[in-house]
Formats: structure tokens, sequence, C-alpha cells
């Protein structure tokens, strides 16, 4: 009984994010790479609540210790707002993981889907535009 | 004698004194739906409106202010703010429905969707046209906005404000082509105390005047780009 | 035991690949059917002046419409999948020349407008969330994407010498249908992010037709004799929005800073069929 429940569950979860995939905004397609995903972790230098996209930066130690400045593009900011997110969500200094995909033209850019917070909860970050 | 004078004076006096009485939408409200424009000189410089002619300044705000930025937002196309938007040089229509006001700027093409109804504030988001909730007191529409952020500027002379900026605005009709605008203005960390700015707003009515669309975009080397107010009639 | 096939099954059906032929049907695959005879039928509520009441905030269900209007599959940054698209028939009818034109755009992708923060047009601004209201003179679409707005007059002339992003519209009631008349089109809004465009001569007429309390019906007939060989017909469903749901502020002008990242972009041409009808002899 305990199994079928389980299982029931994650047909539910499936079903709910298959009606709410990630959605494009225009040239997302063009810009990152599918391909390649990244996880990085740092300390958040700033967040900018902004349209059309919302930025965290972050600065990343890499292997050889030189630090460099990461930006993540997000959803807009009505759309955070929409998910419980607030400007004072994310804070500089912050430790953070923000797992995503590699903009495609070699900068220290990408496309944030996932955020995982100081105390170990995850934010969607997907960049949706009132899916359609 | 006096008295008999005074007396049928009484009517006219108070007939003179009496209010204008907007008519009313289908759901009993005063009626200020319309093409409307402000004709002043409040944004380039917004003291223009203002009370005495001066905002109460906080010290340490006008240090602050001498230290920002020296270019105006809108010149990279951002919105203005509240409320600049409603005395910007372009016309915006209102439109009234049961529960609902809506404010279509042809500025930017800016819109507020705002209802009549109570409703909290949103909290933990700037917005650049803010948050706004509408109740009618008697023939008044008031309109209270908060969340306006501190990234707009009151008017191109840099009157800047905090993201404690709380508007209270007011629209009263006072004639068949004229609204009464005041509005109320309180930002503890900006100003020493609440400031009132009031002016009229003229209806347009140019027989078969629309509002035409107006966009800015920012071009390749920065410079915002307005297409022309009015395209020129090629007749 | 059934619990465990039926997951199965949903996740290989969600996962296949779909090649499907192109039109048919309901178009728009992921919302409710669309029932012409049933829209028909339906007898809306009216506002206090008399008109079929359209009024509320609705969700388009184009099953991705802003990437392609044609059949195509879903995938990284493509969103939702569509097997029939939003154009009847699956093709869009341009003219040789133009079909070069749609390559060329889908090659450059730092091209497409809405990447540089303009208005979306009719129909593309119709992809995301609007709102209608409804006066008895005039009828109001607002929308959240470009903090965009028009005006639908029911009455007066389109107007000469204007040509804009969002045209220009006048609108009137066929029974319980409001056609709108687009006109005024400029040549540089685009129908969706997969290169396909349109000339200054666009002209479409739409149709929103209530097919019940909570789904609403478009659909539209384009003409544009510069890029196409003949009319091109439209349709989607879209569904009321929940009851809290608010328009919000967006828009595009603070911080845009994905166009410094498209160098020499270029979008996947992967629909599934022949895009382009060959020109009949």
């Amino acid at each position: 009984m305990r199994l079928s429940n389980g299982i029931y569950c994650v047909v539910i979860l499936a079903l709910i994010s298959a009606s709410t995939r990630l959605w494009a905004h225009h040239s997302f397609a063009a810009e990152y790479d599918g391909t390649k995903p990244i996880k990085l972790s740092g300390t958040v230098t700033k967040f900018d609540m902004v349209n059309p996209h919302s930025w965290i930066y972050v600065d990343v130690k890499d292997d050889t210790g030189k630090v460099v400045n990461w930006k993540f593009e997000t959803a807009s900011p009505s759309n955070l707002y929409r998910r419980g997110f607030k400007k004072d969500t994310i804070k500089s200094g912050m430790q953070v993981t923000i797992e995503g995909y590699l903009a495609k033209d070699g900068s220290p850019t990408a496309n944030g889907q996932r955020l995982h917070m100081p105390d170990g909860t995850v934010i969607i970050l997907g960049t949706e535009v009132n899916p359609g | 004698m006096h008295r008999v004078v005074l007396f049928l004076m009484l009517p006219a006096v108070l007939f003179a004194q009496a209010p204008y009485k907007a008519p009313r939408t289908s759901d009993g409200k005063p009626d200020l739906q319309g093409i409307w424009i402000a004709r002043n000189a409040a944004s380039f410089d917004v003291t223009e409106i203002a009370q005495d002619r001066t905002i109460p300044y906080l010290p340490e705000a006008l240090e602050r202010e001498a230290k920002a930025d020296r270019v105006d937002p809108i010149a990279h196309c951002a919105m203005p703010g509240v409320p600049r938007i409603v005395y910007m040089p372009f016309p915006f229509e209102i439109m009234q429905r049961p529960g609902l006001v809506v404010f279509l700027y042809e500025y930017l093409h800016n819109h507020r969707v705002i209802q009549t109804t109570p409703r909290d504030h949103v909290e933990g988001i700037d917005l650049f046209l803010g948050d706004s909730v509408a109740r009618y007191e008697g023939d008044t529409l008031v309109v209270d906005v908060t969340n306006l952020g501190s990234r707009t500027w009151l008017d191109s002379a840099r009157h800047m404000h905090s993201d404690q900026l709380h508007v209270v605005e007011r629209y009263t009709r006072t004639g068949p082509d004229k609204i009464q605008y005041e509005a109320t203005l309180e930002d503890p960390q900006t100003y020493a105390k609440p400031w009132k700015i009031a002016m009229t707003l003229h209806r347009i009515t140019d027989p078969g005047f629309e509002l035409r669309e107006q966009e800015c975009f920012e071009g390749d080397d920065g410079r915002s780009i307005h297409p022309f107010y009015r395209p020129a009639s090629k007749s | 035991m059934s619990a465990i096939i039926l997951f199965l099954l949903f996740m290989l059906q969600a996962a296949a690949p779909r090649i499907t032929a192109p039109g048919g049907g309901n178009l728009a695959d992921n919302g409710p059917k669309i029932d012409l005879e049933k829209a028909k039928a339906f007898k809306p509520q009216r506002t206090e002046f008399g008109h079929p009441n359209l009024e509320g905030i609705w969700q388009p269900r184009t099953s991705g419409a802003a990437y392609s209007v044609l059949p195509h599959p879903g995938g990284f940054f493509l969103g939702q999948g569509s097997e029939a698209g939003i154009v009847e028939g699956g093709v869009l009818p341009y003219q040789p020349s133009a079909a070069e034109q749609v390559k060329y755009r889908r090659e450059h992708v730092e091209l497409d407008p809405t990447g540089h923060c303009h208005y979306e047009g009719i129909p593309h601004a119709l992809y995301f969330t609007f709102q209608i209201i409804q006066t008895s003179s005039k009828i109001a679409f607002v929308h959240e994407n470009m903090h965009a707005w028009r005006i639908v007059y029911l009455a007066g002339e389109h107007p000469k010498d204007y040509s804009a992003w969002m045209g220009d519209s006048r609108g009137h009631w066929e029974g319980n249908t409001l056609v709108v008349d687009v006109a005024n089109n400029n040549d540089k809004s685009v129908f969706d992010m997969a290169g396909h465009f349109h000339s200054d001569q666009l002209r479409v007429v739409e149709r929103y037709t209530l097919q019940d309390a909570n789904t609403l019906i478009w659909e539209a007939t384009l003409t544009d004799p510069k890029v196409f060989t003949r009319p091109v017909k439209m349709r989607f469903p879209l569904v009321r929005a929940p009851k809290d749901f608010m328009i919000m502020e967006s828009g595009c002008f603070e911080d845009e800073q994905d166009q410094a990242h498209l160098k020499g972009a270029a979008l996947p041409d992967n629909h599934y069929n022949e895009e382009h009808e060959k020109e009949k002899k």
C-alpha cells in the first residue's frame, strides 16, 4: 500500500511539472547552451530584482583560487514575486549554490535554474514569462 | 433694507459655491472617464505645482541627492513613477468599471489597472509605478500608492525619493472638462513632513482625438529613442 | 502494480518526440478543446450596456506559439512542444523571397525585436496573459509583457499615416463574437522567435468568442499580400485566470543584458513539417 501511494505521489508531481515546464523568453535557446549544465557555489555580491530579468551576482572561486564574479539570469520580478520571492530574499554575503546553463559566448554568465539557499531550501529561478 | 438685499443674494451665493456634481457611472461612482492631460511645467520641476512652491527636505536627503547620478532615469526609457506619470506632457485615458479604474498613459505605453475595493498592498517588491489601491470618497477617487522603490525622479530637476515614498492621489471632477488632481507625498527618509501638489487635468476635447502608440527604446549607442509624438500628416 | 505501469507509460509519452501530421482538430494542443458549435450555442453574460461580457484576465494556451506558431517540438528553453501549432494547415504560405528571409532571421536571433524590448504586436502579444476591460465604446487590452496596452475602438476609422507595433484596432460585435480589424501594423513586429515575420501590409481580423464562462476562443485571419501567397488562419483557446491573479508591472527597460551575449546566435531549425507551402502551379 505504501509503495503504490509513493508512486501515486510521483505521478502527480510528474503531471504538475509537465504542465508548468520552463518557458523561453525571446532568445534564451540561442544564448545559453542546454548541453552545458553548471553548478557553482560562492558568495552573493548583488541581487538586482529588475526588468526584464533579475540577476544574481556571485563571487566564485575557481580551482586556482582566483575569484570570478558570475552573473545568473532569472525570471522577471513579477514572476519571482508570484513564487514568494521578495527583494530581500537574496542578500549580499549569502553563501549559495546555483545550478544553471552556461552562456554560449564564454563569459561568466549562466541562466539560473535552481538556487540552494544557506538554510537548504531550493528555489526555482526559472525564467518563465507568463507561460502560454 | 440690508437684510432684504442679503436675503435676495443668498441663493446666488449658495449656487455659486455649490461644488460641481459629476455625472455618475453605471454603478453610481463619479465619472472621470475620458482623455486628460496636464498643462504645466511640473515634469521639469515639480515645485511648480507644490504647495508653497517648496519641498520640505531633510538635510541628509539633500546631501544624498547632491551625490546622486545626474542622468534622468527616463533618458534610459525607465518608467517615470507616480506622480510624475500624471504630469508628463502626454495624454492619458481613464476608464472605469465596477471595481476597477484603469489609467492608460500614452507616455511609454504605461498602464495602471487599479481595484477600487480594499486589498493589502504587495510587499517586498519595488515597482516603478508602485502598487495602487483605490477607493471612492464621495465625489473623489482616492488612490493609495506604495512600493515605489527609489529609482525614479519626481521631475527632470532630480528631485528624488527613497523606497519609503507613499503617495495618496485625489481625483475630483470640478467641471465638465476639468479634474482637480491633488497628491500628498510622504517619505520619512527624504521629507521632514508630508507635502502636497495640486494641479488641473484638462479634458482633451478635439473631436476624434485618440491616444497613439509611444515607445522608447535604447539604441545601440545607449541613447534612448522616442518616435515622433504625433507623426506629421503627409497631406 | 497498475499505478507503476501508468506512471511508466506517462513518463514514456512525455519523453517521446512527437511527430504527427500538421494542422487538424484542436490546434494549440495544451488547452481546452475548441468546440465552435458549443461556442455558437453559448449565451454569455452581458455587460450593463448590453454587450457580451469578455472582461477578465485570460491565460492563453498556445503550446509555445512564442517560440513558433507552427508545429514544433519542445526542448531546452523552447518551452512546450506543439503537435498542431496555432496555424490552420500547419504551414505559413510564404512567397519564395520571404521564405529566404525567415531562414535568415532564424540564423540571426539578435535581430528579434522582443530582445530589443519592442512591443510584440498582434497576435504575438496575445500569447501571454492579458486583461480585457470593456466600455460601451472602447475595449482595452492590458498586457503584462512589455507593459503594453491597446484600445479596440468600437467606432471610427483606421488613421492614415500611422504605423505602430501594436497596430490600430477597430471592433464591432457580430452576435456574441467580438470582431477586431487590426491595421496600421509596422513591418518590424514578428509572429514568433522562429523568424516568422510580416510586412506593413499585414491585416489581422480577430474573432473573440466565449465557449463557456471560463474559456475564450481566439481566431484570426491574417492577410499580407507582400509576404504570403494566400490568407492564413490561426486559432487557440484561452482560460480565465484564477481569481486572485493580478497583472503586474513588467517591461524591458532597466537592465536588458541578453543582447550582448547573442553572438551570431541561431535558433535550431527543427520544425516538424515543411514550413512553407510550395507555390501551386
